[in-house]
């Protein structure tokens, strides 16, 4: 049994390891969308009246 | 000095060899001679020797321990009605003397010591301690009155044969026994104190190699004077009682097979046939009697199996069997263990009460070195410490102390090899072992261990692990309320090169305010959105002279599961009216160990044993809902 255990404890850990350094996540958030049409258009964000602050 | 008289009543010479010598049995007439001072005492004939299985004769030197050598000067006999054993008198060359007890092939060599404050025989209980002073606290084994009925030699007491002695023997640490003598009166006259000996240990020469046989040699046939049928003896030296496996009549072995209780059947059959040899613990024993026993517990009678088994050369074990479950019982010293109404020790181990009752002999086959009968009834207390357990038995004047050993059945099966299979187990053994017992610590520290390394490698996959792909310093614009879209930013593009997820830590130098930022994180390419928010609180102060805070000027807040891609931020920030921060911090990194997935995996670790532990549980309360002391009422269940 110790040997069984040794497996399932290592695999859990190996899971674990993996999870840890891909920054896997359990679970997906929800995800919005932009149009297209809000990122090209004036007064979207990419031609927002100022950028500030960003160093 | 020895002394010589002339037998008052043939006439022959006496001779008292040994100065501490009071009585002595004339070799001539059979006459016992007392002296007092300078005159004899005539107490008339004694009875002839019984015939026991003794392997000594008078006359017989040996030497013991360093003392100096001895000569075997006096036989004592004594009989408590189903039994009579030998006293052998030892005297020294330097006219001291000691005692050799001889009883089922046992020796005991027994020593005069000082005789302490000790309770009288009416007031002495078995199973009940009585310090021996120097020698130390010893156990009421049993307690007796005896009848001295004949004699041969020497003896060191002045005492008419057929004269009651009464007598207690005890047990005490480290193997030792002592007997204290009450003569026919209530106090005490002596006690002696010695231990289990062999002849070898005496280094007595000339001894009988095997004990002259009572009825039958070793193996022969005899006849059942019952129904007729062939009775085979097979420890015909220390046989007292034997039941008929024919008809259960149960016979006096010490009487020429004289029978006691007459029956026309056997009402229970062993497993395998009397006779079976089979090895166990190392030694190669016979199948030689059979009981049924059980205790009656609110009416509902519980029954058990016991099959005496013997060598030779080791004596007497049990195998007893119980709803299928099987355990090996040996006698142990009872100076060596002790038992309380909660619990026992023995070895260095500690046992736990498991169940009282009157256990009462139901059936009998086969033969027996004690003069058993149905119907006999002992008080029994077990106390359990799997795979062991300690059982003591006591009556009026006698207690025995055993220790079991749990079997599998198929170690039974295989010394013994019966037909079929052995009978299935059903529910618990009281000292039955748990299957798992073996695994349990090292799963545990396996455990421990994993978790171990699970806090390690989380320490230092946080420290080491993940990368930083966006850092930058936001300023409040001066006049922009909390929340404005003047207030919102956007952050310069960064790439984000490998998918995964994004912790976003945020800070900011408030103190008794809040920054609280409602951010987006916009990939360029799909227009893909993940929204997060972080808030930092920070107040503190003095009130009634103690200073207090709470909060910090740092947070996080994460996103999961982000693709690689080339990624803005909008950054929407509040804060408290009137109370704008200089200027807020952002860092993102990618691909950090999360804090819950650790405690996850180690909560995963500790499944399989926490798994173990309510089995186990499990397995205990099963065990305990037969005892005395059930866990829970109305436990049941067949588990492992």
């Amino acid at each position: 049994m110790r040997r069984a255990y040794l497996i399932y404890g290592f695999t859990v850990l190996g899971l674990w390891g993996a999870a840890a350094l891909s920054g896997f996540e359990l679970f997906a958030a929800t995800r919005g969308k932009l149009p297209a049409e809000a990122r090209t258009s004036p007064g979207g964000y990419r031609s927002y009246g100022y950028w500030r602050g960003g160093k | 000095m020895p002394y010589q008289a002339s037998c008052p009543q043939c006439g022959s010479e006496i001779v008292f060899s040994l100065g501490a010598s009071l009585l002595k049995i004339c070799e001539h007439c059979g006459s016992a001679v007392a002296r007092k001072g300078a005159d004899l005492a005539n107490y008339g004939k004694v009875a002839d020797l019984v015939s026991t299985p003794s392997l000594l004769s008078l006359g017989l030197r040996g030497g013991y321990s360093g003392a100096p050598p001895f000569t075997l000067l006096g036989r004592l006999q004594l009989s408590f009605g189903s039994g009579t054993w030998d006293e052998w008198l030892l005297g020294f060359r330097d006219g001291n003397w000691a005692w050799l007890s001889e009883s089922q092939g046992k020796f005991h060599y027994m020593g005069q010591a000082p005789l302490p404050p000790v309770p009288r025989f009416e007031e002495i209980r078995v199973g009940a301690t009585v310090d021996l002073g120097a020698q130390g606290t010893f156990v009421v084994t049993e307690s007796r009155e005896g009848r001295f009925v004949s004699g041969a030699g020497e003896l060191p007491f002045d005492v008419a044969p057929g004269s009651a002695m009464r007598y207690a023997d005890l047990q005490g640490p480290g193997g030792q026994f002592a007997t204290i003598d009450y003569g026919s009166g209530s106090a005490a006259e002596a006690v002696y104190i010695g231990r289990e000996v062999t002849l070898d240990d005496l280094g007595i020469k000339g001894a009988k190699e095997e004990p002259a046989p009572l009825q039958a040699v070793k193996g022969e046939a005899l006849g059942c004077p019952q129904c007729g049928g062939p009775l085979e003896i097979r420890a015909p030296d220390q046989t007292q009682r034997i039941a008929c496996p024919y008809c259960g009549s149960l016979l006096d072995a010490t009487k020429d097979l004289m029978v006691i209780e007459v029956m026309t059947s056997v009402e229970v059959q062993p497993l395998f046939p009397l006779g079976a040899k089979g090895r166990l613990m190392g030694v190669q024993w016979t199948f030689i009697g059979f009981m049924e026993r059980s205790v009656t517990v609110d009416y509902v009678r519980y029954a058990w199996r016991e099959y005496l088994l013997h060598d030779p050369r080791k004596g007497f074990r049990w195998l007893v069997e119980s709803k299928g479950h099987w355990s090996f019982v040996e006698p142990i010293h009872a100076g060596d263990a002790s038992a309380s109404l909660s619990g026992a020790s023995y070895g260095g181990e500690s046992f736990k009460h498991f169940q009282s009752g009157f256990a009462r002999v139901d059936s009998v086959l086969g033969e027996f070195y004690w003069a058993v009968a149905r119907g006999d009834t002992t008080e029994s207390r077990d106390y359990v410490a799997p795979p062991r357990m300690l059982s003591t038995e006591e009556t009026e004047s006698e207690t025995t102390y055993s220790l079991a050993t749990y079997l599998e059945p198929e170690q039974v099966w295989k010394a013994f090899n019966p037909k079929g299979k052995p009978p299935e187990r059903i529910g618990i053994a009281p000292n039955q072992p748990w299957p798992h017992a073996a695994e349990m610590g090292p799963v545990w520290l396996t455990a421990l261990g994993l978790a171990a390394l699970v806090v390690l490698l989380f320490v230092a996959i946080s420290v080491t692990g993940g990368k930083q792909v966006f850092s930058a310093t936001f300023s409040i614009p001066n006049r922009v309320l909390p929340g404005s879209p003047e207030a919102a930013v956007f952050s310069e593009p960064f790439e984000i090169d490998r998918s995964g997820n994004i912790e976003v830590r945020l800070e900011a130098p408030v103190a008794n305010s809040f920054v609280y930022v409602d951010g987006a994180l916009i990939n360029e390419t799909t227009g893909d959105v993940d929204e997060f928010d972080a808030e930092v609180t920070y107040y503190h102060g003095v009130e009634d002279g103690e200073s207090w805070s709470e909060g910090g000027t740092h947070a996080r807040a994460y996103m999961s599961r982000v693709p690689a891609g080339r990624y803005v931020l909008r950054l929407a920030p509040q804060w408290e009216v009137g109370k704008p921060p200089i200027s807020y911090a952002l860092t993102l990194r990618s691909r950090v160990p999360r804090l819950h997935q650790a405690l996850l995996a180690i909560l995963l670790i500790f499944v399989w044993p926490l798994l173990l532990f309510w089995r186990k549980m499990r397995f205990e309360s099963q065990r305990w809902s037969e005892s005395d002391h059930p866990w829970m009422s109305g436990s049941s269940g067949d588990d492992e």
